[in-house]
């Protein structure tokens, strides 16, 4: 595949050709040669990064300043780990004792045939300044946010958490930031669980309203570990996740969840891929999306069951609303079973409101609008539930207030 | 607003034909209703009795060719099924509609203060509305896990009945119309609804049951019976006419009408 020049890659090698080390500048050549993931690749059909052709890709530097603070609003517990336009920031952060935080100089990328979402690592390898690694020990417990403020530029948080047998990692992840800021973050995100490990992870988007925010998660799960993953990507002008889940060992298990919220101009992409490379693994995934004015959203969720994943049993449900005639969302739910003795579930579907629900609350008394903004709450139900109630209270402050009539329909919030 | 005496029009339909997906299903029906006054509405499968209730509601699939809907002085066909709502017109369905995770009630709340502001009353809060739900879920034998459900999310066909008249209770509307309400209901539902609609049988309150079957009407005796069929009302009479009907089916009417 002949590649699509990006006129910002080539404009930031230019500005980092002496400041980048050569290995870095070595991953960045191969990302040109390369390009940026594009529509024409399968795994970016429904996400168009060509907003970016016009962006400044250059990492912010590094450091706080005395008058960086979080946002006040943001649901945070008593220890984090802050990464500031990328860069770990421990002046911001604060830190249990018994975990073990260990940074790094990034490495390069080592993979033979890199994939269209790679590429995004690529970039992420070539321009993030260091790699952090947490590691929780065997048999603790650690709950901590992990924060992505953007006050500036681009940057390129890249992270691995290694849960060790028997742990358990509580992670808060929020990319949060000002509106007016025109930022880019293209976080790695790395999970390794040990046998019996369990990572929660949730994650927030809820950047500033010209932010691009693209994630690139990756779980591996070993032998009776557990990785759950709760999202809501409710901010931002451009949002991509890719959340890979690989079960590797007999008795390994995730649920993923989440939803978002595309109005506007918005645009909010997910895909995912779980990947059954062992027997009597579970895994769940329930999504939800709404998409009004011009918003934009997708939904493109894979499993593969290996051959010899006997045992296997996978659902997966994504229901999209669409609140405005040029709103869109587009889903692809798809399985690949190569083993015999799996239950494996799927389906996808996006409609308007249920005119009948509508009119029972309309012969109720309430306005259309409100009647309307109310369905599209309960429709995000299922998915609001699975939040801690803490959590679950930003995200339905947020959440309500992109809806039509938010003000309206807070007491209808159980 | 002014105090509804009995005996004051409530519904005056005059001449109603309308249509659901280009097929004509009212053909001229006539109707009069008073304050103090319970009618019923027979008729065979497909006369069109629930197409009236619908209607009387002001859900959108209908098509109006001609003729008036006065409620109160007012051109009901003008007003927007809300609007028809805060004025007082209560439709319990036929089949109640689940919407899991609208809060039962949040939603009854919601309706209850959307009709107290249209009658330029004061909005009830949430502990003055949790004292007025208790009394009215004891009158129709709810118990209390129902306030934590959603809108009849889970519900038996009986128990979305009940839910529909606990509503009606709370919401005190000047016309209820109640459709096929008795509709699967085994005998002991249909007296705690029967309870619930004959609590509300008031001098400034008009009520139309919407029925099939002549059972219901043993518990909730009406003032006047009509007969709905190909689209009009054929017959109107008191009780009796409905022991009449039970005897007798429907076809000497719907043969009469044709021949009439």
């Amino acid at each position: 595949m002949s590649a699509r020049l990006s006129p910002a890659l080539t404009r930031v090698r230019a500005l980092l050709a002496d400041a980048l080390s050569p290995t870095r500048l070595d991953t960045l050549d191969r990302l040109i040669a390369l390009g940026l993931p594009t529509p024409r690749d399968d795994a970016f059909r429904y996400t168009n990064l060509r907003l970016l052709d016009r962006r400044d890709l250059a990492p912010a530097a590094a450091g706080s300043n005395t008058t960086t603070t979080l946002p006040a609003d943001l649901p945070i517990g008593a220890d984090r780990l802050v990464f500031l336009n990328g860069h770990f920031d421990v002046a911001l952060s604060r830190l249990p004792a018994t975990l073990r935080v260990e940074t790094a100089p990034r490495t390069t990328c080592d993979a033979g045939s890199i994939s269209a979402v790679d590429r995004i690592r690529l970039l992420n390898t070539a321009l993030s300044g260091t790699h952090t690694t947490v590691v929780v020990p065997r048999n603790t417990q650690v709950s901590l946010d992990l924060i992505a403020l953007s006050t500036a530029g681009c940057g390129y948080p890249s992270l691995t958490f290694q849960v060790e047998s028997g742990a358990q990692l509580h992670v808060i992840e929020q990319h949060t930031g000002a509106d007016e800021v025109e930022s880019l973050t293209a976080a790695v995100i790395d999970f390794e669980l040990q046998d019996g490990a369990i990572a929660d992870h949730t994650l927030l988007q809820v950047a500033g309203n010209r932010a691009v925010v693209i994630g690139d998660v990756r779980a591996h799960v070993g032998r009776d570990a557990t990785y759950r993953h709760r999202s809501a990507a409710l901010g931002a002008q451009l949002s991509r996740f890719d959340v890979t889940v690989h079960l590797n060992a007999a008795g390994a298990s995730t649920a993923l969840s989440g939803l978002f919220l595309a109005d506007s101009t918005r645009e909010h992409h997910l895909r995912t891929l779980i990947h059954h490379a062992a027997p009597d693994c579970p895994s769940d995934q329930l999504y939800r999306g709404v998409a009004s004015g011009r918003g934009r959203g997708s939904y493109d969720g894979k499993v593969i069951v290996d051959a010899g994943a006997n045992g296997t049993n996978s659902a997966q449900s994504s229901k999209n609303l669409l609140l405005s005639p040029d709103a869109s969302i587009e889903t692809r739910p798809q399985l690949e079973i190569n083993a015999h003795a799996v239950k494996c579930s799927h389906g996808a579907t996006t409609g308007s409101l249920d005119e009948n629900m509508l009119f029972y609350l309309l012969s109720r008394g309430l306005d259309r609008d409100t009647a309307r903004a109310v369905l599209t709450y309960a429709f995000l139900g299922d998915v609001l539930k699975g939040f801690t109630p803490a959590i679950r209270a930003f995200v339905e402050a947020r959440a309500l207030g992109r809806l039509p009539a938010a003000d309206r329909i807070r007491e209808f919030v159980a | 607003m002014t105090q509804i005496q009995r005996g004051d029009l409530v519904l005056d339909i005059k001449n109603l034909v309308a249509n659901v997906a280009g097929r004509n299903i009212l053909k001229g029906l006539d109707l009069t209703v008073r304050a103090g006054e319970v009618h019923a509405i027979m008729g065979p499968n497909g006369a069109g009795k629930s197409t009236l209730a619908q209607i009387l509601a002001g859900r959108p699939d209908y098509e109006i060719k001609s003729g008036t809907v006065t409620y109160l002085d007012e051109d009901l066909l003008a007003l927007a099924p809300e609007e028809r709502a805060r004025r007082g017109v209560f439709l319990g369905f036929q089949y109640p509609v689940e919407i899991p995770g609208v809060n039962n009630v949040y939603l009854l709340k919601a309706a209850l203060n959307a009709r107290r502001r249209q009658a330029g009353l004061q909005e009830v809060d949430a502990f003055e509305f949790m004292a007025i739900i208790r009394e009215k879920m004891k009158l129709m034998k709810m118990d209390e896990s129902f306030l934590k459900r959603g809108v009849n999310e889970g519900f038996s066909g009986g128990e979305k009945k009940r839910n529909e008249i606990l509503q009606m209770t709370v919401l005190e509307p000047t016309l209820a119309i109640l459709d096929e309400t008795d509709s699967g209901l085994d005998i002991d539902a249909l007296k705690v609804v029967s309870t619930g609609v004959n609590s509300l049988r008031q001098d400034d309150r008009a009520i139309i049951l919407v029925t099939h079957y002549q059972r219901l009407l043993d518990y909730i005796v009406p003032d006047y019976v009509h007969v709905l069929a190909g689209g009009r009302i054929v017959r109107s009479g008191d009780r009796t006419l409905a022991l009449e009907l039970e005897e007798r089916g429907y076809d000497w009417l719907v043969e009469g009408s044709s021949a009439a």
